[in-house]
């Protein structure tokens, strides 16, 4: 019979070994001294004690390690992402668009822009968009209701929103392209976002 | 809400509603002291800080001891355990629930041990602590002490995966599955790693 492998004699030691295997131990002397000095190291090296420390320790190890990480980032990017409900994407990928689509078109005011025209003259139950005197003043835009709505939208629309909707928008150009709306053309966006709120069942 | 139908002989005209209060009011900072480890790993990276104070509260003995059977002292101990903790931060976005977060962090743990350490001889504890928890002659104190200072430096001296393989077995008890994991090993070379460890301790205690 062959003599045990490393594997077999830390299973012997350990107890492990296949009555079979372990009795080829007690009939070979080399097998039996090789067995016998690990049991024995091992005795030896189990007999080495780790100190517990004082259970005041262990606070005050918890509050070291608290304070270690608190200038550390604490969440990954994608958790953000993955959180996000299809509502606010939506939302995003709204105003995204829109604001995008006049930050590079930029439209000569009153004019409604085409696109945005026919979508909302297309729409059954929205109102034709009333005639813009131009852009509206701040204290305007504070009663402006397409205001305080598309403000409310895009303030909760964050950039990795917007890029995980498949826009590539710098930081503050939606708020930019928002603020340099005419009357009309916020009107035209609160109602499509409005829309989209309502197909979203928001 | 729910609707209660009156069970009797004659039934009412009338049915009686019962309103309470909304059941979609739910918390969104659920308690973490009983959350599972994959809730608190969200919970971590969803930017709750809380969350990983009950995961060192966990794990933190573990650690602790790990590193103590390293360095074979409370201070370096307790450096190398708090490093654990923070690299175990950093890097929780890399944790994927593959394995337990008690063998990822004794994976960490390991790391940071075997790079930090190197083959150093353990700094020895000092005398007054009584590590056999109760009273003991001086003289024996004296010997026992000499006697483990001699095992710690002798495994300090082996190589690192034996090292890593012998303490993780001997003193943490793990199964070699659950160190092969650690490790990133195979059984079969944790075993043996094991087997030479032993082997290689003997020779280094006879040379003592």
């Amino acid at each position: 019979m062959t003599h045990l492998s490393s594997s077999e004699f830390v299973d012997y030691v350990e107890g492990t070994l296949p009555s079979g295997r372990g009795a080829h131990v007690q009939t070979c002397v080399a097998c039996r001294a090789q067995a016998e000095t690990l049991r024995e190291t091992l005795a030896r090296a189990s007999r080495i004690d780790a100190p517990d420390p004082s259970p005041l320790f262990w606070d005050h190890f918890s509050n070291r390690v608290r304070d270690a990480i608190a200038p550390e980032r604490p969440a990954a990017p994608w958790v953000g992402l993955r959180a996000l409900r299809p509502i606010p994407l939506a939302l995003a990928a709204a105003v995204a668009t829109f604001a995008t689509f006049l930050a590079l078109h930029r439209l000569p005011a009153p004019v409604v822009p085409p696109a945005a025209a026919n979508i909302v003259s297309s729409s059954p139950g929205v109102a034709a968009v009333p005639p813009s005197p131009g852009p509206g003043s701040e204290s305007d835009l504070a009663n402006d209701e397409a205001w305080n709505l598309i403000s409310a939208v895009a303030s909760g629309v964050e950039l990795e929103e917007a890029h995980a909707a498949g826009f590539g928008v710098r930081p503050g150009e939606i708020d930019r392209a928002v603020g340099e709306m005419t009357p009309v053309e916020r009107t035209v966006l609160g109602r499509l976002l409005q829309q989209e709120l309502k197909r979203a069942g928001a | 809400m729910t609707t209660r139908m009156w069970m009797g002989a004659v039934q009412p005209e009338w049915k009686v509603t019962v309103t309470g209060a909304p059941t979609d009011a739910r918390d969104d900072n659920p308690p973490l002291d009983a959350a599972d480890e994959a809730a608190l790993v969200a919970a971590c990276l969803a930017g709750r800080k809380e969350a990983f104070d009950v995961i060192v509260e966990r794990h933190r003995r573990h650690v602790y001891q790990l590193c103590y059977r390293f360095v074979g002292n409370h201070e370096d101990a307790s450096d190398l355990a708090q490093d654990v903790f923070v690299r175990a931060y950093r890097g929780l976005r890399s944790f994927k629930g593959q394995s337990s977060l008690g063998t990822w962090l004794y994976r960490i743990g390991v790391n940071v041990c075997l790079n930090k350490v190197g083959s150093k001889t353990p700094k020895a504890e000092p005398i007054g602590d009584n590590a056999a928890g109760h009273f003991e002659h001086p003289a024996d104190a004296l010997v026992r002490r000499e006697r483990a200072a001699e095992v710690r430096a002798a495994i300090a001296r082996l190589p690192k995966k034996q090292r890593a393989t012998l303490i993780l077995r001997v003193y943490h008890e793990l199964p070699h599955e659950q160190i092969a994991g650690i490790l990133g090993s195979s059984v079969g070379a944790v075993k043996a790693n094991f087997f030479h460890a032993l082997n290689n301790l003997k020779k280094l205690l006879r040379h003592a």
